[in-house]
This record gives C-alpha cells, structure tokens and sequence, in this order.
C-alpha cells in the first residue's frame, strides 16, 4: 500500500470500519512509514478533540413548552380541517337541514291538532267558558242536558 | 397517570414505538420524547451554537414527528428518519439566518458578529484560568471550522461523531449513498486536521497560541 491509499483509509481505519485486508495493510504501512503515522495521529487528534463542544441540557420548561406548542398546533389543525373547511358546502346544507327540520315538526304539529279527539270534557269545559246563553249553567241545566251530553 | 407502570415500553425499539403511537398509544411517543430531546437539542446546536434556538429547532422537529406520525413507514429505522427531518428544518434555519443575518436573536452585527463564538463552554476538565480560556478559544475554533465545512460535510460530521451513526445510517440520514458519506467524512476530517493542529501538541504551532492539548 502506499502513501496516497494509506490516508485515504486511514480514518476508516481508526475508526475500526476498515475490512480486515485493507486494515491489514494500513496497518503494514503505518509501521514503516512515520509521515503516515504522524498523518494517524493528527486524524485521531483532531476528531477527539471535537468533545471540547459544549453538550446541552434540555432547559426545565422545555418539555412543557413542548406540549404548549402541540396543544396549540392541534387547535390550528383543527381550525384547518374542521368539518366547514373541509366541506365549504356544510354551512349552508346544515341550515337547510335546520329548516326541514322545523318545517316537518310544524306539520306534524298542525296534523296533529286537526287530527286530534276532542274529549267531553274539553266540550263541557268550553260550555262553561262560554259568553253565549244557550251555553250558560242555567240554560244547561234547564235543557235537562248534561255538560256535553250531546255531542 | 405518570407514577403508572408503562410495562417493558422503555425496553422496546423506536420503531416498535412509533409503531404504538400510531395506534394511538401517547406513552411510547413521551418515551421516544425523553430519548431523543437532549440529542436533537445537541445536533442543533453543533449547527446553530445557540442553546434557545437549538431548543426551539428540536421542539419543532418533535412536533413533526407527533404531527406527521402516519407517515411515518414503521418498516423503515426511524433514527434516519429523524434526523433527516432534522437536517432539513436546520438547513432551513441556516438559510434564512444567512438571507437575513440581522434577524439572529443572540449575536448582533455590533457585537462582532461571529455567531460561532459559544456563549458558554463547559468547564469539563479541572484546570485554570489560562486553560479555560484556551478551551474558550479552541471551542470557537472547532465552531467557526465546522461552520465553514460545506453543509453536507458538517451534517455528516456531527452525525458519525456525536450521534455515533454508521455511514448506512448516515447515507439514509442524507439520502445519499454509502461511498459518498465516506467521501464526505474524508473531506472533512482532513479539513479538521488541518484546521485544528495547531492545537495538537507535538506539533509545531504559531508561536501567539499556546496549546495545552
Ligand atoms: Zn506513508
């Protein structure tokens, strides 16, 4: 092996990465040449000294700051894709279903009180009610007729 | 709810984790959180050398992953995957800190402008205050040089030496292939050698620095 192909391996090979045939021969060279070997050393030098770098913590909020921020990206999300924004026509089949909606219940209703048995007592009661003579008490009462008895 | 037991989770791989958020299990994501917030923040900050801005660029790749967790093919190593999402929202930082240089909240252009100078180096080794200082110096060294790798060979850099990848993992990382990480590591190892032998001792050094290495 010679010098070019020697460096060329040789963070490879301090690294431990190297095949064993290339390593093999790395390792031949170094032993006879001290210009490779010096080249070893600065290689191996200056990459262990990249440890001078700070390492950092993860600050005390860092965690809940993290959540802060999910919480606020998820109400952003939703914003987005809520169920009108993706569907621009929702607003307006929502208020249409709204009013069919009040319009079946009205219908049924009003079926409802046309439709509906009117009992005796609502009669009688009406009777009473009523500002009409033939309707009175009295007049009932001399009619012989109870209170709705001839309906 | 966090005094529960959480079972053998922590024991399981990151893709068999993903694998559990997915299905909706938010436990294996915290898990994922705690082992992957502290080298985020640090792979940040061998690009960004500020320790608010590397906090905020990994939040922001966390909340991808959170965010983006169905896209996330679970047959696929999910470390590559992260860091490739990293790389990304960190070059895009880069870029914009350089179309906009003014806009760095912790370094100004009156004060000196070198944003590789580190705020605070840590104090690793018992030693005084001329070694402190060296260190000082030697750690803004080690920054400006690594700042001025090209960005490819930085990224390769910081993932091989502080997150210990291997150049697989580093060529998916990347996307690019496997002979092309070891070139780039080459290149950038003989920058570093070259740049920082100074500091080596045994070697012969400019006679207005004074190694202690
Ligand atoms: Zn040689």
């Amino acid at each position: 092996m010679n010098c070019k192909n020697a460096v060329k391996a040789l963070p490879e090979y301090l690294d431990l990465t190297l095949g064993k045939d290339e390593a093999l021969g790395v390792r031949d060279h170094l032993a006879l040449c001290p210009e490779c070997r010096e080249e070893a050393r600065l290689f191996s030098s200056s990459w262990e000294m990249l440890d001078v770098l700070e390492t950092v913590q993860p600050s005390a909020y860092f965690r809940a700051h993290f959540w802060e921020r999910v919480r606020e990206q998820e109400t952003r999300a939703w914003g987005r894709t809520g169920l009108f924004s993706r569907f621009p026509l929702a607003p307006a089949l929502a208020g249409f279903f709204v009013l069919w909606l009040l319009g079946v219940a009205g219908g049924a209703h009003l079926f409802k009180l046309r439709h509906r048995t009117v009992t005796t007592t609502e009669i009688a009661l009406n009777r009473f009610l009523s500002p009409y003579p033939q309707n009175s008490v009295e007049h009932i009462f001399q009619e012989g007729r109870t209170p709705g008895g001839n309906v | 709810m966090e005094d529960q037991p959480r079972g053998n989770v922590e024991g399981d791989t990151d893709e068999s984790l993903m694998r559990q958020f997915q299905s909706g299990d938010g436990v294996a994501f915290e898990i994922l959180f705690d082992r992957y917030s502290t080298h985020l923040i640090n792979f940040a900050h061998r690009f960004l050398f500020s320790r608010e801005e590397s906090e905020d660029a990994a939040q922001e790749v966390l909340l991808r992953i959170h965010g983006a967790r169905d896209r996330y093919d679970s047959s696929r190593p999910f470390r590559p995957w992260l860091f490739s999402i990293a790389s990304r929202l960190i070059s895009n930082r880069l870029r914009q800190k350089k179309r906009h240089p003014l806009v760095s909240l912790f370094h100004s252009a009156d004060e000196g402008g070198d944003e590789s100078i580190p705020l605070d180096v840590p104090d690793r080794w018992d030693s005084g205050p001329e070694q402190i200082v060296e260190k000082h110096h030697l750690a803004a060294h080690i920054q400006s040089v690594l700042s001025r790798l090209p960005g490819n060979q930085h990224t390769a850099v910081v993932l091989a030496r502080f997150e210990e990848m291997s150049n697989e993992e580093i060529a998916q990382t990347m996307g690019i292939s496997v002979s092309s990480v070891k070139s780039l590591l080459f290149r950038a190892r003989q920058t570093l050698k070259n740049d920082l032998k100074q500091f080596i001792p045994n070697h012969p050094v400019p006679p207005n620095t004074t190694a202690t290495f």
